[in-house]
């Protein structure tokens, strides 16, 4: 099985920025992966809420595969950032995974919770790089590919039902922006 | 899912075996959703499109991303036809087929989803998906539009093995096979494919 150097859900580069992820609020989406991959760098996009300068943040990023009708958390990854003087859009790269391991083929599913570290964020927090469409009048009918918690919560839950989360409307079904490296 | 994964990752086959076949939850044929955008569509032209689906996928919730227009005097009343073909040649052969009767009061973006004809593992390789759709009952009708790639209208037919196209005669069923030659591969409309998602 071949191993890859990096893999992404996009073919290219979205050029959106989703509906906002609140903070202490979970939005998960699902991932298809192809081969096998190293999980050391995870990157993705962000842009400040408001002006950017001086807020900060941590990401938190779990990887959770799906049995049933449960999310389970395999492995985590995350990063503290601040904005800087100017700063606007920019990349931010996760780094502190919880435990090292490689990923093989087929479906997981990632879980963002973005926590303010600062006051002033709670009011303009950031955006998330990826793609969304209209509002959806209806939950989706599939099988789960994505939702948001609509308990809120300080850190990454071990497990979650996916009758816990919102599935109907446009930022619960948007796709955020995830390039692995390996 | 997790089982199966734990259990690829775990298992070690000597050199030469076969290797276990992962199973995909979903499989888009835009990813993410990417390019999609809100587009009209000639009932009863059926169109097909090429997939590669990457790893297994079972053929079991196939969903279309539809939008429905205002109308206060009547629902849209009508069905959303999907087929899986295969290509040998230049024929495309029907393998499976999934269809939804639809009748929508609601305006908006909507999610449609579609009861298969058969149960099915589609494997990795080249697939064709077709779309169809139909209305029917009293008229006056809302609209209904998918959600589709945009095009640019290109002058000649597309020099590819088949990659996409519509028939040129209306029909109300998907075809057990369709001979390429009956399809049009050159403008926009021909190029263009309603977005699918299949669930597991």
């Amino acid at each position: 099985m071949p191993q890859l150097s990096f893999a992404m859900n996009f073919y290219h580069m979205p050029s959106q920025f989703l509906s906002v992820i609140s903070s202490g609020t979970i939005h998960f989406w699902a991932f298809n992966l192809y081969d096998s991959i190293s999980f050391n760098t995870v990157n993705m996009q962000f842009r400040a809420g408001a002006a950017g300068e001086g807020k900060a943040e941590t990401y938190s990023l779990g990887l959770y595969s799906f049995t049933g009708s449960t999310l389970t958390l395999i492995n985590s990854i995350s990063r503290s950032s601040s904005w800087a003087a100017g700063d606007n859009r920019k990349y931010v790269s996760m780094t502190a995974t919880s435990a090292t391991s490689n990923l093989t083929p087929g479906t997981w599913y990632w879980g963002l919770l973005i926590s303010h570290t600062a006051t002033s964020n709670v009011n303009n927090p950031p955006r998330v790089g990826g793609r969304q469409h209209g509002a959806m009048v209806n939950a989706f009918p599939g099988m789960f590919i994505g939702g948001d918690m609509t308990a809120s919560t300080s850190a990454l839950p071990a497990s979650v039902a996916t009758s816990d989360l919102d599935i109907t409307g446009q930022a619960e079904m948007c796709v955020p922006l995830i390039i692995l490296s390996g | 899912m997790a089982v199966v994964q734990q259990a690829y990752a775990q298992w070690s086959w000597p050199l030469g075996a076969v290797a276990a076949d992962p199973q995909l939850n979903f499989f888009e044929n835009m990813v993410g959703r990417d390019g999609v955008s809100q587009r009209a569509y000639s009932m009863g032209t059926l169109s097909v499109h090429l997939v590669n689906i990457p790893l297994s996928i079972s053929f079991n919730y196939p969903v279309f991303l539809m939008s429905f227009g205002s109308n206060a005097l009547s629902n849209w009343i009508g069905d959303v036809q999907m087929g899986l073909y295969s290509m040998t040649g230049s024929t495309l052969s029907l393998a499976n087929s999934a269809n939804a009767a639809i009748n929508v009061s609601t305006n908006g973006i909507s999610w449609v989803s579609l009861v298969t004809s058969a149960t099915q593992n589609i494997s990795p390789g080249n697939w064709y998906f077709a779309a169809n759709i139909l209305t029917s009952g009293v008229l006056p009708h809302t609209s209904a539009s998918f959600f589709a790639n945009s095009s640019i209208n290109p002058g000649n037919a597309d020099p590819s093995a088949l990659m996409r196209g519509r028939m040129t005669a209306s029909t109300n069923a998907m075809p057990a096979s369709i001979a390429t030659s009956d399809l049009d591969i050159t403008g926009s409309d021909s190029n263009r494919q309603p977005y699918i998602i299949l669930t597991a």
